[in-house]
């Protein structure tokens, strides 16, 4: 026989196998058909980390259970607010029902402020600007009044929220230093539970002068403009259930489109003001 | 309708996965990856060419993949002198396909592989190199040693062949 070139070899496995056949098994058609017919299974990650974050703050709010109820008389004033600001505060001032139902959220705050000092300034913000925003000076007045009724019953209770709306005050004269007195009341006043209310209204007052600078330089106050979107929505929900300083997750709400700013997951931690 | 296409292409194809495997049980794991990616796919065909022929390119992709997946080196084994000479004196005819599937299916990976990508699938040396992650070289004499080996099979099977006719 002739050498056999590798062209003719090459040719000859092309011809053997051009045509060629071999049977499949016969299950194999079952196993492809199932597994073309299986269903998509791929949920997008970003919808899982949503779902996760939502099952969080479920849980966050489920925990803080004595806190939720008054988180839902704050969202109710603040979505009032956003409505009609004005009319809500007419209806405020003329209301002598709700005042004495804000200092016992504000008693309540206050209570669980002082009980986690890391967190209290937080809260003493939230707080503070609920009052400087809800209230006109004409509420604060009821507000004092209705304590002073209530002192002897409450006077634990008072002395921390006469603490906190001392401390509150002095966080915006750092800031501005344009009234020693506050300054003073509030180095020498946390021990005192004696603090009249008129200290207060110039502490109030002050603070109405003063804090519209400091919200702009927080971001972490919902109650700032009321809870206008979705952002600000997150932002008050994680202040009350997140009491770090640096929170879970915040948003920029100054503008229509919520930008994320700050976020901290254990670990991982991302905050795009400090980062200026 | 997909079981119709499957049941009239599923032999040829399965002859196709059989040359690239190294038994029945890896070319049917292949023949099936291959289908369903088929029925995935099938919204892409743009109808040039045959449908035929198109499935038969994704099966062989298929088959590459998975022998890419888990590489296993390319073993290049020296040449050894006077097998090309021993190369002759062997009658192809008597030998079926089934019998040089098996041959086929013997050879070490890499060769096999180069061998039906270059002999039967007719891609280039470049084309090889580029899919297989080889160089264009390593292509050829993976090329060259996978003929030596099979002729060199083909002549131990004449000689049976040989035996058993004379005997």
């Amino acid at each position: 026989m002739p050498h056999m070139q590798d062209k003719d070899f090459d040719q000859l496995f092309r011809d053997k196998f051009e045509e060629a056949e071999v049977q499949p098994s016969a299950h194999l058609w079952n196993n492809i058909e199932a597994e073309i017919n299986k269903p998509k299974r791929k949920f997008p990650v970003y919808w899982m980390a949503a779902a996760l974050a939502v099952a969080a703050l479920g849980i966050g709010l489920l925990v803080n259970q004595p806190a939720l109820e008054k988180e839902k008389s704050l969202v109710t004033i603040g979505a009032t607010k956003a409505a009609s600001q004005a009319v809500h505060q007419d209806t405020i001032s003329s209301d002598s029902r709700t005042a004495p139902g804000l200092a016992d959220i504000k008693n309540a705050l206050a209570a669980e402020s002082a009980s986690r000092p890391v967190a209290g300034a937080v809260h003493q913000e939230v707080f503070a600007v609920a009052a400087q925003q809800n209230l006109s000076p004409e509420k604060s007045d009821i507000q004092a009044a209705h304590a002073d009724q209530e002192e002897n019953r409450r006077a634990a209770a008072m002395t921390e929220k006469k603490d906190l709306l001392a401390m509150q005050p002095s966080g915006s004269i750092v800031h501005h230093d344009n009234n020693e007195l506050v300054v003073t009341q509030h180095k020498s006043g946390l021990p005192e539970s004696t603090r009249k209310p008129e200290a207060l209204m110039l502490a109030s007052a002050d603070e109405k002068t003063a804090s519209n600078e400091v919200i702009n330089e927080n971001d972490t106050n919902a109650e700032n403009k009321g809870i206008r979107n979705v952002g600000d929505l997150i932002n008050f929900v994680v202040d009350k259930v997140d009491k770090r300083e640096d929170k879970l997750i915040q948003f920029k709400t100054e503008d229509d489109n919520s930008s994320l700013v700050a976020l901290n997951i254990g670990m991982f931690k991302f905050n795009q003001r400090r980062q200026k | 309708m997909q079981e119709m296409l499957y049941r009239q292409t599923a032999p040829k194809m399965l002859a196709i996965c059989m040359r690239y495997a190294r038994d029945r049980m890896e070319a049917e794991d292949a023949l099936q990856l291959g289908y369903v990616k088929v029925f995935q796919k099938i919204k892409e065909y743009r109808g040039e060419g045959s449908f035929e022929g198109w499935i038969r390119k994704i099966m062989v992709n298929t088959a590459i993949e998975s022998y890419r997946k888990n590489l296993r080196t390319l073993t290049i084994v020296p040449l050894e002198d006077g097998l090309e000479q021993a190369a002759e004196g062997f009658d192809f005819n008597r030998l079926g396909m089934q019998d040089l599937l098996g041959l086929i299916q013997k050879l070490a990976d890499g060769y096999r592989i180069v061998f039906n990508m270059y002999i039967i699938e007719g891609y280039s040396h470049k084309e090889i190199g580029i899919l297989l992650g080889i160089s264009e070289g390593a292509s050829k004499s993976q090329l060259s040693r996978a003929r030596a080996i099979l002729k060199e099979e083909i002549i131990k099977m004449e000689g049976i062949n040989y035996a058993t006719h004379a005997g």
